[in-house]
């Protein structure tokens, strides 16, 4: 997949631009606050329809105005262009593909997935269980469209669930028997994607990173069945909270065996962050028959040169990279495209 | 700026419907002063609905004061073994119209959902344990909404009647007829799937 052009309107700090794309390799360089992360943004919005940031659609308009538009054109791999948009005026959103309204977001990312590497909030490797499993269940989202619909379904009959324990006498069991039903097919998803997973790292054809035995394990917290969730009604009722089941399960990043926490240098960590990611890369190309665009929010400033250099030769696709200023990587960034923001 | 504030009563008023945004409901208010007759009619039926219209203590349905038991649970040509549960009355008119169901009904008046503060005493479930066991009905075909609340809420019925010797079905969910089947999303299409029948 590559995205040829991208049209904004009112989206946050741009009035009205375009911007074109090179095929493979490009930085985007400009100073802090001229919109680097922000276009980036744009571009996953053609595939998330959303904000990768978490950022509410109302936010991210320009301010003073009351709608935005994001407008692209992209190409997938047989050369078959696709015009994709996203507008949003007043708390009301639609998403087009080429020219058509499409009532499920998740249609773009079929369309033209992306894939975004993030600077900051770098949950995977911060090692909180509950971001780590957000971050796993996102991807497990877009990879199977029926773990999606599982996974909305859990979480609703969870919080409902959490309510009925705080309200005396509310039944506990039909939210149990929705929780073990959707739930068992999180676990046996999980499972599964997590082998892949973990063979993909295993046997990575490109040698792009110096991590090696990087491995993921899931561990879930029960071992789900019907009935088994009713169990726990005393200590949860005293509690006031669900504590089994698929939403307290742990996903560990393995490092030479070890927890990644225990044994990873600061370095190392996005390095295994990167191997990580590009392994999912890998696997929703598999899964979609088409390469994500790679989105890398100031790689320069985590990544040494010479991985930097392998990373350029070694990645398939397109890859867009954002920097401040030029960071003195003269020789290694000869191999991207340039192109200044401002 | 002056408006007449009988005037902007009625746009108000009219803005607490479902799905009438302030456009709508200034609309329906000028077509209505223009159309005193039409104003008249819905004064009545608004009168009418207000005096008339109630609950059937059988089954929760709908129906006219006077008319309690309602006529679809009184009438002698319904088949009086099979009941079929669903959430809302207006449930009750559209299986109605569709004439696919000749047994009786019963309405909960919602589904499960603690978050609305909805319990089982919320709904008319007890009752309904109650009817299953008077009425001897031999089976309760649930039709709740395919939604978690009422998935919730079949579990509930599964349990509550466990001890009885009836038998209780749920309408399938699957594909809508005469479309192609390249047209269903993979939700409805997997539903069909999933609960197809011997041919």
């Amino acid at each position: 997949m590559r995205i040829l052009h991208l049209h904004l309107i009112n989206f946050r700090n741009f009035a009205e631009r375009s911007f074109y794309f090179a095929k493979t390799l490009q930085v985007i360089t400009g100073p802090n606050g001229s919109g680097k992360t922000n276009l980036l943004e744009a571009v996953g919005y053609l595939s998330l329809g959303k904000s990768f940031r978490r950022t509410p659609d109302e936010a991210v308009v320009a301010w003073g105005a009351r709608h935005f538009l994001v407008e692209g054109e992209v190409e997938d791999v047989l050369g078959v262009r696709h015009r994709l948009k996203v507008r949003y005026h007043e708390g009301r959103k639609q998403a087009f593909v080429n020219g058509k309204r499409v009532r499920a977001l998740r249609r773009l990312f079929e369309v033209f997935p992306v894939v975004y590497a993030d600077p900051l909030e770098n949950a995977v490797i911060r090692g909180d269980t509950e971001e780590r499993r957000d971050f796993f269940d996102d991807y497990l989202a877009l990879l199977d469209p029926k773990y999606q619909r599982a996974l909305a379904a859990y979480r609703r009959a969870l919080r409902q669930k959490n309510m009925a324990l705080k309200t005396p006498e509310a039944p506990l069991e039909p939210w149990n028997r929705l929780m073990e039903h959707h739930g068992h097919y999180l676990v046996e998803q999980r499972q599964y994607w997590v082998r892949r997973l973990n063979d993909m790292l295993r046997n990575g054809k490109r040698q792009i990173l110096p991590v090696e035995q990087v491995q993921v394990e899931y561990e879930p917290s029960v071992r789900l069945q019907e009935g088994l969730l009713d169990r726990f009604a005393a200590e949860e009722r005293e509690r006031g909270v669900a504590l089994y089941g698929p939403h307290r399960d742990r996903f560990h990043l393995l490092y030479r065996s070890y927890p990644l926490e225990e044994v990873a240098s600061h370095g190392e960590r996005w390095l295994i962050y990167y191997t990580l990611l590009l392994s999912l890369r890998d696997l929703l190309a598999r899964t979609l028959n088409r390469m994500p665009v790679l989105l890398l929010d100031e790689p320069f400033h985590v990544l040494d040169p010479a991985f930097i250099r392998r990373l350029a030769l070694g990645l398939e696709g397109q890859v867009i990279a954002t920097a401040v200023a030029f960071p003195g990587l003269g020789e290694e960034l000869s191999l991207w495209k340039n192109s200044a923001i401002l | 700026m002056w408006v007449p504030s009988s005037l902007v009563k009625l746009v108000e008023t009219l803005k607490k419907l479902p799905g009438v945004g302030t456009r709508t409901a200034e609309r329906l208010a000028f077509f209505l002063l223009r159309e005193p007759l039409v104003l008249e009619d819905l004064e009545h039926a608004l009168h009418q609905a207000r005096e008339n219209l109630t609950f059937c203590s059988v089954c929760h349905g709908i129906t006219e004061r006077g008319q309690d038991p309602c006529p679809l649970c009184t009438d002698p040509r319904r088949n009086t073994g099979q009941l079929c549960v669903v959430e809302r009355p207006q449930d009750v008119f559209l299986l109605e119209r569709l004439g696919v169901f000749q047994g009786r009904y019963h309405v909960l008046g919602g589904a499960l959902s603690p978050v609305d503060g909805i319990g089982p005493e919320q709904l008319h479930l007890q009752d309904l344990r109650d009817r299953v066991q008077r009425e001897g009905i031999q089976e309760v075909i649930l039709a709740l909404n395919p939604t978690v609340e009422g998935d919730a809420t079949a579990h509930y019925v599964l349990q509550l009647l466990a001890d009885l010797p009836v038998k209780v079905t749920r309408i399938a969910r699957g594909l809508p007829a005469g479309a192609d089947l390249s047209f269903s999303d993979v939700t409805t299409l997997r539903d069909a799937f999933e609960g197809r029948t011997e041919f």
